[in-house]
């Protein structure tokens, strides 16, 4: 099944997570065992459509197992990372 | 006789105007805090012959991806967990160049930090090659020097003006 986001779903992911916005594009942070995420989120507006190869790689450098976990993550608002 | 003999910090301070030149045609001094066993080894080396090191052994390998709708192009490179988009592959390449220039500044000025987080501590080599170059250019040649497709269209790029 293809996986399709937008930005603003990036940004809710981005967010539930604890990642901070540093700069326009830039959010990071880290997680409890201590590694440090770091990913790029251009600013097209929340309903900008992501190319499937860019949410590939936003999703491992969340720390994502791929895009499916990434998915059921956005869906589940329950779960935590 | 030994190559690397290891001097203490204040051997190596006395000899320092030696080791500087020694350095520079190519040996290599280590010191060694012998007061500290929590502090590594400290090796001084050439400039040139560190980047020569660095410039051979970690190579780019930056992945295309292009969007099956052909609405743009994802350049990632996956040992950095960066990547760079944009419509084109030219503007994709040029993104992620930015990227990568702006995370090797973040890297190199706070080492000591991403030195000790494990998904992100052997990133150091990669980012010391991008942090030499302040032009986006250059930049983008290294990313690109082990990819045809990206040399390929810098290529066409510079052609253009």
């Amino acid at each position: 099944m293809p996986y399709r986001f937008t930005t603003g779903d990036l940004k809710t992911i981005a967010k539930r997570l604890g990642l901070q916005k540093i700069n326009a594009n830039k959010w990071n942070g880290a997680d409890i065992k201590g590694n440090f995420w770091q990913t790029y989120i251009h600013n097209h507006g929340d309903g900008a459509q992501i190319l499937p190869g860019t949410a590939k790689q936003q999703a491992k450098q969340m720390g994502f197992k791929d895009m499916e976990d990434m998915y059921d993550f956005l869906i589940n608002s329950k779960r935590k990372r | 006789m030994t190559f690397f003999e290891e001097k203490s910090i204040s051997k190596a301070k006395q000899d320092f105007p030696n080791i500087v030149r020694e350095a520079a045609n190519g040996f290599e001094s280590i010191t060694t805090n012998f007061k500290s066993s929590n502090s590594g080894n400290v090796s001084i080396i050439s400039t040139d012959i560190f980047e020569e090191i660095l410039d051979r052994a970690f190579k780019f390998n930056p992945v295309v991806e292009k969007d099956p709708d052909g609405n743009g192009y994802t350049i990632s490179i996956e040992e950095l967990l960066i990547h760079g988009d944009a419509p084109t592959l030219f503007d994709a390449l040029k993104d992620l160049a930015e990227n990568l220039m702006d995370y090797a500044q973040d890297y190199l000025t706070r080492i000591d930090f991403f030195r000790q987080i494990e998904n992100r501590k052997e990133h150091y080599p990669y980012l010391r090659r991008i942090v030499k170059h302040k032009d986006i250019n250059q930049v983008m040649e290294v990313i690109a020097e082990c990819h045809t497709d990206l040399q390929q269209v810098i290529l066409k790029q510079s052609q253009k003006g």
